[in-house]
């Protein structure tokens, strides 16, 4: 029987690049189109004329044949820049019993979108922060601009107690003043209201917004059953001992409460919601958010 | 009320304390998780108060699971008037014990039948009263319980059978000690408990001064561990038709002047006739006098009724061996008191064993001669003591148990005469022969080494010794006023071995003079007195100092009993009846174990080479009995009956031992109202009843008790089932419904 291949693993061997390769190329290969149609050089397809439509794109030839309007319209190199957001901060290093945590899994699906996205040509950049804004990688289109990212991504370690909502409105107000596709990948742990305001601060600068809500699955099942003390990974000296079969049920009903009123800001928001746990593969949550996205 | 039977395991209401401890001890372990959502577990005020209300719940629970089981081991019981409907209606629960007195004066016929006949019937009543299901124990009460029925039974017809087994009234009764011994027997028995006692109403041994006593120890100090509730006791009169104070004449238990006596010297007995009742005193029949069971005549009474005491006196010249002598009266209304007993030990003559303190070999030059004349005659051809002198260079621990003349002759009393000191072996071996019932007299003299005695045979009053030795004082000098030397004091001669001297006779020992003497302190011991003077000086010093020593008796002469010191004892007549009179007496030290209190064990050895064969032990109207002892010597404690024992040997040899009766079982007089009202005030739960049908008219007015621990077991099992099934829902709530 053949080994299950987990291409997240290669990342004890050759870094983010060759795991973000072997998931891009293994699950995405042929399936990605550019979702952006421009008049680039290569044709794709007619269509009616519109008022407002620039007369150079008329097809004149047709014109002469069929005495009717048409515009060629064209498969474009796209010209998409794409921001990726990755939450570093303290919380983001809980691994529970996984065997990555919450930042190593958010560092994965970066990785790989870049991969994706500069396979395709677009022009991909970075942002991770913690407390504060801690690196920021330009949008570029070039090839060797990945291992750039990646080099990145993998000098970055999480720590340090973030509020999201002001970090995100500093990007969309200081540094993500071009329209672009923006990812944040964060597990989130701020206030919703504040989380909301900031992501339309990030929808009033025109950007396509996905949030990739990153969390593992012991912060949504609650597994603990002994009396624990929780020691929190932001705040040092911060604990709370109680007995967690007691608490579960409380707890539980809080978290679902927060993340159903998450999704729904999102949803009001047009901002894409994919929840991504842990413990399931990188590649099957990316594959998720594009087959989600190319029914857009 | 509630109340526990098993009050000793109160203490366990301690375990209610584990379900706390483990909570405090069970929050100091727990896991540790490093947790990124912290915000969420900040849960509301109403989700810890009811955390904090359930797991207080739940500990009560716990709690209250060890409460109900410890509350049912201790066996609660609950004692209300509205449990009588209750326990009236069910199977009876009852569990009696019956107490028959069994003393002599239950025998006492008038017109009518005897108390005791008359107890039985009244026991027979008692049982009657019982339902099914009721238990019963049926016991004679003498000086302790004589078990007639000795378990609870609830078969009736045993328990009416079983009154057939009372013996003959004999002897006298400790109703606090039998009484508490009943509530002991009932210790184990269900709660509700009764003792039930039937009695002629005699006030000895009811409410006498020292049983009233014994009743105020019982009534604060006789129940069991653990057990609050005294049983209530019941007491019915068995004598109702017996007269007021009947007139008794009885026989004063027998008196020797000696213990001990040598084979055809005349031995003088004491006893009286002792009248007791109102009324005029009637004459009394004949005293008849019996040596070894056979009548030997009548003994001379003197005296008058009117006196109440007619004091009887009597000898007897005895051959060698044990000898009962018995006094027997004309029988009356009391049977019990006309016979009284006296075991003697006749010996063809007295072993005695002189120590002296001159270490020379010169028989003629030793002061002890003096005490061998006055014991043994060297013309006498028939003594009444063998007596052997050996040195104290010459006293080794083996001479204590040599033949001093003739076989089985061990010396019965050791004399240390002016010994100086005795080195360890010797004094080892003389404190085992006092242990083992030998009597050793002690006389000071000129060669006694106080420092010696004192370390080695005082020892602070740990050793055998009955004084401390001070000094010597004094004045022999022959310019000394012998007018002003101290003489013994007849005075203080109350000791029985000195009543003889009582009597200032010429010549008397009242008349010796002791110019020169040792000083010594009785009461220099660690723990205070350790001997007591039984004759003292003019001057007040001892003169002679006894101490009982394991079952011997040691005495201590503050003088020497010869020549010296000028002091002129061995001149007189008196010197020689004083040294016969001391040696008896120290001789008769074993002859006490012949004539014994009721309960106290005869212990035999034959002290001859005969191997360890069967004995023949004859009880007073009883069966004789065999025992085949393995090894001497044999004890045999069934002696609470007063009277006559007689053991007899494979090779035909008997022995004496006479059980003596209390004379007080004697005097009939009943107990008044308010003597009878002065023992139920000391012990609550007792009431007087007449008829057995009372006792169950008066136990509907009371109070009645039943056990719960039963039902605090269903409530532990309860708060049990309770507890799994709070448990289980929080453990569920507490995993969610996934």
């Amino acid at each position: 029987m053949a080994l299950p291949f987990d291409p997240t693993e290669l990342a004890r061997y050759g870094g983010l690049s060759l795991v973000a390769r072997n998931v891009v190329e293994g699950f995405l290969s042929g399936i990605h189109r550019s979702p952006f149609k421009g008049f680039s050089v290569e044709f794709a397809e007619h269509r009616q004329y519109y008022p407002g439509d620039e007369i150079r794109h008329l097809d004149w030839r047709l014109l002469a044949k069929t005495d009717r309007y048409y515009i060629k319209e064209y498969e474009e190199e796209t010209n998409l820049k794409a921001y990726l957001v990755v939450d570093a901060s303290g919380s983001m290093n809980y691994r529970g019993k996984q065997k990555h945590s919450k930042f190593e899994y958010a560092q994965q699906v970066a990785a790989s979108l870049a991969y994706l996205m500069l396979a395709q040509l677009d022009a991909v950049g970075l942002i991770t922060h913690d407390t504060a804004i801690t690196n920021i990688v330009p949008p570029k289109t070039s090839s060797k601009h990945l291992l750039n990212i990646l080099r990145t991504l993998e000098t970055v370690k999480p720590g340090g107690e973030t509020s999201l909502a002001p970090i995100w409105h500093n990007l969309a107000g200081q540094h993500l003043k071009r329209r672009g596709i923006v990812f944040l990948l964060s597990d989130c742990f701020d206030q919703v209201d504040h989380l909301a305001r900031a992501m339309q601060h990030l929808r009033h600068r025109n950007h396509d917004v996905l949030l990739f809500h990153i969390l593992a699955p012991e912060e949504l099942e609650f597994p603990f059953k002994n009396p624990t003390k929780f020691r929190s990974l932001e705040v040092g000296g911060q604990e709370i001992v109680a007995d967690a079969r007691r608490l579960r049920e409380e707890y539980l009903k809080n978290f679902d409460e927060y993340r159903q009123n998450l999704k729904r800001k999102a949803d009001d928001l047009a901002i894409d919601y994919i929840m991504l746990r842990t413990d399931e593969p990188v590649d099957r949550a990316l594959g998720a958010y594009l087959a989600h996205r190319a029914m857009r | 009320m509630l109340s526990f039977l098993n009050l000793a395991l109160i203490g366990g209401f301690l375990a209610v304390a584990i379900p706390p401890l483990v909570h405090i001890f069970s929050r100091r372990k727990f896991d540790e998780v490093d947790w990124a959502a912290m915000r969420f577990l900040q849960v509301s005020k109403k989700t810890r108060q009811k955390i904090f209300i359930e797991h207080l719940l739940l500990m009560l629970i716990r709690m209250g699971i060890i409460a109900f089981v410890v509350t049912a081991l201790c066996s609660p019981t609950l004692t209300s008037s509205l449990l009588n409907h209750l326990i009236g209606s069910g199977g009876g629960t009852r569990d009696i014990v019956i107490l028959i007195d069994g003393s002599a004066s239950m025998a006492y016929q008038d017109d009518g039948t005897t108390a005791d006949v008359r107890a039985k019937e009244l026991a027979n009543q008692v049982i009657d009263t019982l339902r099914s299901g009721d238990r019963v124990a049926i016991f004679q009460a003498r000086q302790t319980n004589v078990p007639l029925l000795g378990n609870l039974s609830s078969d009736f017809d045993q328990a009416r059978n079983s009154l057939e087994l009372l013996t003959p009234p004999r002897g006298s009764v400790d109703w606090p000690a039998c009484v508490q011994a009943a509530w002991i027997f009932l210790e184990s028995a269900r709660p509700d408990r009764e003792v039930v006692v039937i009695h002629d109403n005699q006030r000895y041994s009811w409410a006498d001064d020292n049983t009233l006593s014994k009743w105020d120890l019982l009534s604060t100090g006789g129940r069991g561990a653990g057990q609050q509730r005294d049983p209530g006791v019941w007491v019915m009169n068995a004598a109702t038709d017996r007269p007021k104070d009947p007139q008794n004449i009885s026989l004063d238990p027998i008196l020797a002047a000696r213990g001990v006596a040598s084979a055809g010297r005349e031995v003088k007995f004491k006893s009286a006739l002792r009248f007791s009742g109102s009324g005029e005193k009637i004459e009394p029949g004949k005293v008849k006098l019996e040596i070894d069971g056979l009548g030997v005549g009548d003994v001379k009474v003197t005296g008058s009724p009117s006196d109440g005491v007619m004091p009887i006196t009597f000898s007897h010249k005895f051959t060698p061996g044990s000898h009962l002598v018995t006094l027997r009266l004309d029988p009356d209304k009391l049977p019990g008191d006309n016979r009284q007993d006296f075991a003697m030990e006749v010996l063809p003559s007295v072993p005695i064993l002189i120590i002296d303190g001159d270490p020379r070999l010169t028989t003629r030059l030793r002061n002890s001669e003096f005490l061998r004349d006055a014991l043994s005659p060297a013309k006498d051809p028939t003594p009444g003591f063998q007596v052997r002198i050996a040195s104290i260079s010459d006293f080794v621990p083996n001479l204590l148990y040599t033949d001093v003349k003739g076989l089985n002759t061990p010396p019965r009393a050791v004399i240390l005469s002016n010994v100086s000191i005795l080195n360890k072996q010797q004094n080892e071996a003389i404190e085992k022969f006092l242990t083992d019932g030998g009597s050793v007299l002690v006389t000071l003299g000129d060669r006694s080494d106080a420092a010696g005695w004192n370390r080695v045979s005082f020892r602070g009053g740990q050793g055998w010794l009955p004084a401390r030795l001070v000094d010597i004082v004094g004045d022999d000098r022959p310019t000394a006023d012998l007018d002003d030397a101290p003489r013994p004091q007849p005075a203080s001669f109350t000791h029985p071995a000195m009543e003889i001297f009582k009597d200032p006779l010429p010549g008397g020992l009242h008349t010796a003079y002791f110019p020169k003497r040792w000083k010594v302190d009785p009461m220099a011991g660690v723990n205070g007195a350790t001997g007591i003077a039984i004759a003292s000086m003019t001057n007040g010093e001892p003169f002679l100092i006894e101490r009982g020593v394991g079952r011997g008796r040691a005495l201590l002469c503050t003088v020497p009993l010869d020549n010296s010191w000028r002091t002129n004892f061995h001149t007189l007549p008196d010197y020689v009846r004083f040294a016969h009179e001391m040696t008896y007496y120290l001789a008769g030290a074993k002859a006490a174990e012949r004539n014994l209190a009721p309960g106290q064990p005869i212990v035999f050895d034959p002290r001859t080479n005969e191997p360890p064969a069967g004995v023949t032990i004859t009880v007073p109207d009883g069966p004789a009995k065999v025992i085949q002892p393995k090894t001497w010597p044999i004890i045999f404690d069934a002696t609470r009956d007063p009277g006559a024992y007689k053991l007899t040997t494979v090779n035909g040899r008997s022995y004496y031992y006479a059980v003596r009766s209390d004379p007080l079982e004697s005097v009939l007089t009943p107990c008044s109202p308010e003597e009878q009202k002065q023992v139920s005030n000391i012990v609550s739960s007792l009431s007087y009843i007449e008829t057995a049908d009372e006792i169950i008219s008066k136990r509907s007015e009371g109070p009645q008790t039943v056990e719960i621990w039963w039902i605090v077991l269903l409530l532990a099992l309860g708060f049990l089932t309770l507890e799994v099934w709070y448990t289980r829902s929080l453990s569920r709530r507490g995993q969610g419904d996934d």
